[in-house]
C-alpha cells in the first residue's frame, strides 16, 4: 500500500506521461466537474453552495475523496455569493444574490447575463486607452460598488508637476471614500476565500490527490469580446460593420490574460511541483454552427493560437475545451497540435474523440468525452460501455485522459454513474500492471 | 432579382439604399416585402448547406429590422401571418435563462414559415400547459442548456400527462447537453442537434 506522499507523485507523474505522448502504466482519470456537483452530492442547495464557503469546501473534499482519480477538481471561490453582493455583480444572476433583479432560485446554478456593455460607436476610444477606458466605463459598470471609478482622472493629468498629490484628490472624494470601505470588507473576504481554497489543496494533496491549478483560467480573445465586451450579437454584428476593430480588440487582449495568469498564479500559491496546470480555455463561439471555417479563421482562431502559444512559452499547459462539436474545424485544430507536439490538452464535448485520436494524436492529448446525459441518466453499466469505447479508440500512445463531455461531471450527475465511469478505468484502462 | 440578391449577400448598405429608392419611386410596400422573404427564405436555406453561419443570421435579423423600420413597422403583421405552415411553441425551460439556441431555431422555424410562439426563458411549467391550451401548437418545442433541464423537461411532460394533453402534442428537445439519450430520459418524441434538424421534424409532423 502506497503512502500518500508516492500516491501523489505518482498520479501526477500518471498526468504528466499521458500529456507528454508517453505511455504511463494506465489512462488516468481527471475530472474536472460543474461547480455545484459536490454541494448536491451533499444536500446543499446552489445558493448554500455559494454562501456557505466553509460548508462548500467540506462537502468537496468528502464527495471528491470517494473517487479514486489521477487530478482533483479545484475549488469554486468559497463564498463567492457574498463577495459579489458586496461588490454589487452586474455580469451574472445567482442564487440568494441580495439584489432581487439579480436573484436566481435556491436550486439554481450561477448564470452570466450576456449583453453588449460596450457599443460599436465606443471602439475608437477603447482602441485607443483600453486601460482607461474599461476602467472608467466597463468596470463600474459591471461592478456597482465601483462606480467611483467613473470619475477616475485621465493619466495624461497625473503628469503635471506633483503627480503624487494629484493622484490623491480623487481619493478625497466622498464616494470613493466609500467605495473604499466596501473594498476593504471584499478584500477581506477574498482573502479568506483564497486561504479557504489553499488550505483544501494542501488536504487533498495529504491525502495523496492532486488538484488541478486553480489559476489558470482563460478565454479566447473573441469569446471575450462576445461575453462581457460588445455581446454576441455586437461582435457577430461586427464582423460584418467593424471587423478590423475587431480583430484589433482581439489582438489587444492577449498579453494582458497573458499577464493575468501570473498575478492570480501567485495569490493561489501554485503552480509547484505537485500541480499540473491545465489552462481551462472554455470555448463558446468558436464552435461548429457558430460561425463559417472562413470566419473562424478570420476573427477566432489567430488569437486563441496566440494565446495558447504564449502559454506554452510560460510551461503552462493550454486546455482548450471544445464545447458543441469541432468536426468541421479539426484541420486547424490538429495543424496547431502539429507544432506543439505534446504541450497541451484538447478536451472534447461532442465531437468523434476516436477520429481525432486518428487524426492528431500522435500530436496532442485528448480528454473526453464522457455524456452529460449518461453522467445524469445512467444506467451505470452504459457508462462503462461507453468509457471503455473511448479507452480502446485512444488509449494508444498515451496522451488520453478520461473526463466527461460537458465541464466535466455535471452538478446532477448521479454517485453510481460517477462510480461507473471511475471503476471503467480502473478496469479498461491499463497498458501495464 | 437584384435586390433579393443584395440582402442574401447581407450588403447592408445597398440594401437600404435600394429601399429608399423603391419607396421614392412609389414602389407597393407589399411588393417589396415579398421580395424581402424571398430573400430570407434563401438565406434559411443557405444556413441550412452549410454556406451560412450565426453571424450571417444575425446580420440578416439586423438588415430585416431595418427594412421594416425603413417601411413601416406596420408591416411585421402582415409580414409574419401569411400562410403559415403549422404552430410551434417554443420556450427555454424552467431554471436556464439560455437563449441562443433558442432563438436560431426560432429564426429557422420563422423563414420556413411556421407560426412560432416563443415564451422566452426560464419558463415555468404551468406557463408551457397555458399555453398548448390556448395556442393550440401540434410541436412543443424545448430548449435547454444546463442539465439541471432535464429534470424541468421531465416535469413539464409529466404535467401535459397528468393534465391529458400529452397526446394533443409532439415534443421535440435540444440544447447544449442534449442528446438522443435525454430523449428517452425526459419522456419527448425527439431531439435535435441543429436548429436545421428542428425544422425537418417539425415539418415531418406537421405532415402527420
Amino acid at each position: 500500500m502506497m503512502n500518500p506522499e508516492q500516491l501523489l507523485k505518482e498520479r501526477v507523474q500518471r498526468v504528466r506521461d499521458a500529456v507528454s505522448l508517453k505511455e504511463p502504466d494506465r489512462v488516468p482519470i481527471t475530472p474536472f466537474t460543474d461547480v455545484f456537483f459536490p454541494a448536491l452530492q451533499s444536500g446543499m442547495t446552489h445558493k448554500e453552495a455559494m454562501y456557505k464557503g466553509r460548508r462548500y469546501s467540506n462537502a468537496s473534499l468528502k464527495v471528491f475523496s470517494r473517487y479514486d482519480w489521477d487530478l482533483y477538481p479545484s475549488l469554486l471561490f468559497p463564498g463567492l455569493g457574498k463577495l459579489s453582493d458586496i461588490l454589487g455583480v452586474r455580469t451574472m444572476k445567482w442564487p440568494g444574490a441580495a439584489d432581487p433583479e439579480f436573484r436566481l432560485g435556491d436550486n439554481q446554478p450561477y448564470q452570466i447575463i450576456e449583453k453588449a456593455w460596450i457599443e460599436a460607436e465606443e471602439y475608437d476610444e477603447l482602441l485607443k486607452d483600453p486601460t482607461g477606458y474599461l476602467l472608467r466605463t466597463l468596470v463600474p459598470d459591471q461592478n456597482t460598488v465601483l462606480n467611483p471609478f467613473k470619475k477616475f482622472p485621465q493619466l495624461a493629468y497625473l503628469a503635471m508637476m506633483f503627480s503624487g498629490f494629484n493622484f490623491m484628490f480623487f481619493f478625497l472624494d466622498k464616494d470613493v471614500k466609500k467605495m473604499i470601505k466596501s473594498f476593504k470588507k471584499a478584500l477581506r473576504r477574498m482573502i479568506g476565500s483564497v486561504l479557504g481554497m489553499r488550505k483544501y489543496n494542501k488536504t487533498m494533496k495529504k491525502r495523496g490527490n492532486p488538484v488541478a491549478g486553480q489559476f489558470a483560467l482563460a478565454q479566447a480573445p473573441f469569446d471575450m469580446v462576445s461575453d462581457t465586451l460588445r455581446g454576441m450579437r455586437g461582435a457577430m454584428i461586427d464582423m460584418f460593420r467593424n471587423p478590423e476593430e475587431l480583430k484589433a480588440l482581439c489582438e489587444l487582449l492577449v498579453t494582458p490574460m497573458l499577464e493575468g495568469m501570473d498575478t492570480s498564479a501567485l495569490s493561489f500559491g501554485n503552480p509547484d511541483e505537485d500541480t499540473i496546470t491545465l489552462s481551462f480555455i472554455p470555448l463558446h463561439r468558436g464552435a461548429d454552427g457558430f460561425m463559417s471555417n472562413k470566419q473562424f479563421e478570420e476573427f477566432y482562431w489567430p488569437t486563441l493560437t496566440k494565446l495558447m502559444d504564449g502559454m506554452i512559452k510560460k510551461d503552462i499547459i493550454p486546455m482548450p475545451f471544445f464545447e458543441g462539436r469541432y468536426t468541421d474545424r479539426l484541420d486547424f485544430l490538429a495543424e496547431f497540435a502539429k507544432t506543439h507536439k505534446g504541450k497541451m490538452v484538447y478536451w472534447f464535448h461532442d465531437t468523434d474523440i476516436i477520429k481525432v485520436k486518428e487524426m492528431m494524436g500522435d500530436y496532442v492529448c485528448i480528454r473526453g468525452n464522457v455524456p452529460a446525459s449518461l453522467l445524469v441518466g445512467g444506467p451505470p453499466n452504459a457508462v462503462e460501455e461507453y468509457v471503455k469505447k473511448c479507452i480502446e479508440g485512444c488509449m494508444e500512445g498515451g496522451g488520453y485522459l478520461v473526463d466527461g463531455g460537458v465541464s466535466g461531471i455535471p452538478n446532477e450527475a448521479k454517485h453510481e454513474n460517477v462510480q461507473a465511469m471511475t471503476d471503467a478505468v480502473h478496469k479498461y484502462g491499463w497498458y501495464r500492471k | 432579382m437584384d435586390f433579393i440578391n443584395e440582402i442574401v449577400e447581407l450588403n447592408e448598405n445597398k440594401v437600404l439604399e435600394s429601399v429608399k429608392q423603391k419607396l421614392q419611386n412609389n414602389e407597393d410596400p407589399l411588393k417589396i416585402m415579398d421580395d424581402v422573404k424571398e430573400a430570407m427564405k434563401i438565406i434559411g436555406e443557405k444556413f441550412t448547406n452549410k454556406e451560412y453561419f450565426l453571424p450571417d443570421l444575425i446580420m440578416s435579423g439586423e438588415i430585416l429590422k431595418q427594412i421594416f423600420d425603413t417601411i413601416s413597422p406596420n408591416l411585421k403583421e402582415s409580414y409574419m401571418s401569411k400562410e403559415k405552415k403549422g404552430k410551434v411553441l417554443l420556450g427555454t425551460v424552467f431554471g436556464d435563462i439560455h437563449d441562443i439556441g433558442k432563438d436560431i431555431v426560432k429564426f429557422m422555424l420563422d423563414v420556413n414559415g411556421f407560426e412560432v410562439l416563443d415564451l422566452g426563458v426560464d419558463v415555468p411549467s404551468d406557463k408551457f400547459i397555458k399555453y398548448i391550451k390556448e395556442f393550440k401548437p401540434k410541436v412543443l418545442a424545448l430548449s435547454g442548456f444546463l442539465t439541471l433541464t432535464y429534470d424541468s423537461m421531465k416535469e413539464i411532460i409529466g404535467k401535459l400527462k397528468e393534465a391529458g394533453l400529452r397526446d394533443r402534442v409532439k415534443i421535440m428537445i435540444g440544447g447544449g447537453t442534449v442528446d438522443e439519450r435525454t430523449v428517452e430520459y425526459v419522456g419527448a418524441d425527439a431531439y435535435g442537434q441543429s436548429a436545421v434538424d428542428a425544422v425537418n421534424i417539425a415539418t415531418k409532423w406537421m405532415e402527420v
